[in-house]
């Protein structure tokens, strides 16, 4: 068959395309929704601070994962480490940015090199302090752990897909007594070790939703928007259903199976 | 390159690409799952090309601060590319397969990642041990729910009070299952959210800007 049982999904790919589309279209023509505050997004703002009034670097790891289709991790890190480097070039505070995929090496470094232009400081951004420290997890840890210590950082920021060896990282920040902060968009067991390190921390959604907080781009709001939109859709669905199948009519069931 | 190409290039390779390796999946038709098939191999490809320009890289940084004699730097960069010399050299030579080759990988990798691996046991008692500590009522109800599910698992609730694992199994099957599918719900709807923004071009910034 064409769709061999993904017929539904199809279309509700397509669905979800033309609406957060629509919806994106919407919110750029002046329609404006309330999003609320986000504790980890302020205290990256206070992290930088601290890390000023200290005299010590931030640290930004955007993860270990590569650039691809298995990744959406690389999607929220991204605005958050050009926010972070907006912010930092601002301040005049160093950011050490450390990366652990050689593909996405060339991205990030001229992520921080554009944010230091756009904020009016293009001679903040330093070569040497965007560094590909491997692409091993243990030896990218370690070279983190490494730095952490040996730079004294005020800040420590684990944003993107981390594996096993983020427990470490988190902890070598703690010793350094850094104020961390991270965020996942994967349900993983690495999800744990980031709430058990991270003073704040973001997951799945409020990765989305923080990413357009941040960049207050008002197409970018709108997605949000249509997160929540589908999310009743959803509810919807499972409750009308459930609520069929229990009294005995399977067409929903057969719809979506198709 | 013109600004043009510049700014809408990466756009439009993104979006047709997207676009292709997401009908791949819900679409069985050769004529798309083949195209999604070689862009897999493109990416390996390129991958390929990015591997040898990192090695040029690598000796042109490194050589540099070898030359330069840096304070800090120029001792670990000759560690570092007299491993990749070596490493290339016997592996060119005597085969990945061999012994002298994966000798080298296993007692200098392997046994550092070993090291980390033990050294991560210690890392994740010390943190349970802080998060744990029932401060709050959060904190109590994750302390709780904690040692239920470690007593179900190792099983000490099954010698002692047997009626306490029915109690934990009937946690795990139905609010901590119907929690974990929501949330993987969720987390599906906002990859998809993320997706159509970089493919639509509604966020810009993996192409290093924001507007």
């Amino acid at each position: 068959m064409f769709f061999e049982e993904r017929g539904a999904l199809f279309f509700f790919m397509i669905f979800v395309f033309v609406v957060a589309y629509g919806i994106s279209e919407w919110a750029k023509r002046g329609k404006t929704w309330e999003l609320r505050k986000l504790a980890p997004i302020d205290a990256i703002l206070e992290g930088i601070g601290r890390a000023v009034e200290l005299g010590r670097p931030v640290h930004f790891s955007a993860g270990v994962d590569r650039a691809g289709p298995g990744d959406p991790d690389r999607g929220h890190a991204y605005p958050m480490l050009r926010y972070v480097a907006m912010n930092c070039a601002e301040r005049d505070c160093r950011l050490i940015t450390t990366v652990g995929k050689g593909d996405v090496y060339a991205v990030i470094d001229q992520i921080v090199k554009e944010a230091a232009i756009d904020a009016g400081k293009p001679e903040w951004y330093r070569p040497d302090d965007v560094r590909f420290l491997g692409e091993d997890q243990f030896v990218y840890a370690a070279g983190v752990m490494g730095i952490i210590s040996r730079e004294h950082v005020a800040t420590n920021l684990m944003f993107g897909y981390h594996r096993g060896a983020l427990i470490n990282m988190l902890e070598a920040g703690r010793m350094a007594g850094a104020l961390q902060i991270g965020g996942m968009a994967r349900m993983t067991g690495e999800l744990g070790f980031m709430a058990l390190g991270c003073d704040y921390f973001l997951v799945l959604e409020e990765l989305v939703a923080a990413s357009a907080y941040i960049s207050g781009e008002s197409g970018q709001i709108g997605t949000v928007a249509t997160q929540d939109y589908l999310k009743f859709l959803l509810i919807a669905i499972i409750l009308i259903g459930s609520l069929l199948y229990t009294v005995g009519i399977d067409t929903l069931y057969k719809i979506l199976a198709w | 390159m013109s600004i043009v190409l510049r700014r809408y290039m990466p756009l439009v390779i993104t979006a047709i690409l997207g676009f292709f390796m997401i009908l791949s999946y819900p679409i069985d038709n050769p004529a798309i799952t083949g195209i999604s098939a070689d862009l897999g191999k493109w990416v390996m490809i390129l991958a390929s090309f990015g591997l040898g320009i990192g090695a040029i890289n690598m000796f042109l940084v490194h050589g540099h601060a070898i030359a330069r004699m840096e304070k800090g730097r120029w001792i670990p960069s000759i560690a570092l590319l007299g491993s990749l010399i070596l490493t290339t050299v016997l592996g060119l030579t005597t085969g990945i397969e061999s012994d002298q080759y994966t000798s080298l990988y296993d007692l200098l990798v392997g046994a550092g990642r070993l090291t980390f691996t033990s050294l991560r046991g210690f890392f994740m008692f010390s943190a349970f041990y802080r998060a744990f500590r029932a401060r709050t009522w959060e904190g109590g109800i994750m302390l709780g729910g904690t040692l239920l599910v470690m007593m179900y698992q190792v099983p000490i609730a099954e010698l002692f009070y047997p009626p306490l694992n029915v109690f934990t199994k009937w946690l795990l099957d139905v609010p901590f299952a119907g929690g974990n599918r929501a949330i993987t719900i969720v987390g599906g709807i906002a990859m998809i959210i993320m997706a159509i923004r970089m493919i639509s071009g509604i966020d810009k910034t993996w192409m290093g800007r924001g507007e």
